[in-house]
């Protein structure tokens, strides 16, 4: 004889028990559930408009990879040649150009300075292609990487607002640009093109963080301490040093 | 710890789960202009091309995952029969999802030498539902928590 003592011979508190554990489940679940969403609607309505600029992304250019993408500081002949994919939405790009890129810059690419630097655009993010093409606006008027310096120094101010572009035009004049010209170059967005060929020639050299770095062609493997001043002046003497071994062959 | 109050711990994990894949997924499909990531690094991971399998977004991978273990996890706390064909696809996904965020978490650490933050979340998240699901129960075959209360006389 079978004798049943399961579930469906339990106590009616029981039972009341049991369903009023189910309904505080199912209570949580659908709590849960509607946070959630409503979560993702606030991010979504904080996060849009962030430009006039509409954000891009790499499939709306269509300039093939090119090396003559990148904006380049210091000699065209000088034996050690730096290159940079960055993006100015990248927090450790920020933090390298102000602790070493920036000095590195400063101490070698004078005019018979040892090293020629080349920066290549590499957004990330959709709302990185707005400020990369402020900088190119700033290039358009002999002020590269006073705008460049500036993008990343004040990126606190820009980063994640709405209309950066009001921010752009502020940092513009503060870089002594024109700022008629700098706006009708906004306007005018054919800089992104150029930013899409700088990105496809990262993504062409393997290229898919930032900030990458290669030297004489060479790629910086992360675990080499180029973010330091003094990590990455070594590579730069050792560089050097394997040019001078090879002429003097 | 029972079978249904375990998988009821499934369900409200992958819920969890289910809304943080949907956000990177609606970021990778440019719907969010940037992530919320803190001071993590989010972008170098979400643009990497580990963010892509098989040809599909990770994100949205991890959506079906989540949502497959959401409704499992659902039927399972709500029959108590983890022997089940529920409780087998769940021990197997389970096993899976593990497996496949190891893989993740050291792409992240070796590869891109990057963390996303919410890659870590996820992470957690999935080490709990294999916890919870428990497929080395599963492998005991014991027999099903609903007989328990059978007895011979």
């Amino acid at each position: 004889m079978t004798k049943k003592r399961g579930p469906d011979n339990r106590s009616g508190k029981g039972q009341r028990s049991g369903s009023g554990g189910r309904r505080r489940f199912y209570l949580l679940l659908g709590g849960l559930a509607v946070a959630g969403t409503a979560a993702l609607v606030v991010v979504r309505n904080t996060d849009g408009e962030t430009s006039r600029l509409e954000p891009l992304s790499l499939a709306e250019t269509s300039a093939p990879a090119s090396a003559a993408a990148g904006i380049a500081i210091g000699a065209s002949d000088a034996p050690v040649t730096i290159v940079e994919f960055a993006d100015y939405q990248c927090s450790h790009c920020r933090n390298f150009n102000a602790v070493t890129g920036k000095a590195i810059r400063r101490d070698y690419t004078g005019a018979d300075g040892p090293v020629q630097w080349i920066n290549y655009d590499f957004p990330l993010q959709q709302t990185s292609w707005a400020p990369a093409l402020a900088a190119r606006c700033g290039e358009q008027q002999g002020r590269y990487w006073q705008m460049h310096d500036l993008l990343y120094a004040m990126s606190d101010d820009w980063i994640g607002k709405s209309n950066p572009d009001k921010k752009f035009v502020e940092l513009a004049k503060t870089a002594g640009l024109d700022e008629d010209a700098f706006r009708a170059c906004l306007a005018d967005r054919s800089g992104f093109q150029d930013i899409g060929a700088a990105r496809r020639y990262g993504e062409s050299l393997g290229v898919n963080s930032t900030p990458s770095l290669f030297i004489n062609g060479q790629p910086i493997p992360p675990q080499r301490d180029f973010f330091s001043y003094a990590g990455l002046e070594r590579l730069i003497q050792e560089e050097l040093a394997a040019v001078t071994a090879t002429g003097s062959d | 710890m029972s079978v249904t109050t375990r998988h009821r711990g499934v369900a409200i994990l992958a819920l969890f789960g289910l809304f943080i894949s949907v956000y990177l997924l609606l970021y990778h499909l440019g719907y969010y202009g940037m992530l919320l990531c803190g001071t993590g690094a989010c972008d170098v991971v979400q643009s990497s091309k580990y963010a892509d399998f098989l040809g599909l977004p990770v994100p949205g991978l991890g959506a079906a995952w989540y949502l497959a273990m959401l409704v499992l996890g659902l039927m399972l706390a709500g029959n108590g029969v983890e022997t089940s064909r529920p409780g087998t696809l769940a021990a197997i996904l389970s096993t899976g999802g593990l497996a496949f965020s190891v893989y993740l978490t050291a792409v992240e650490l070796f590869v891109l030498h990057a963390i996303c933050r919410w890659c870590v979340v996820s992470a957690v998240l999935t080490i709990g539902i294999f916890l919870l699901v428990g497929p080395w129960r599963f492998l005991r075959r014991s027999p099903p928590e609903s007989f328990e209360g059978l007895s011979i006389e």
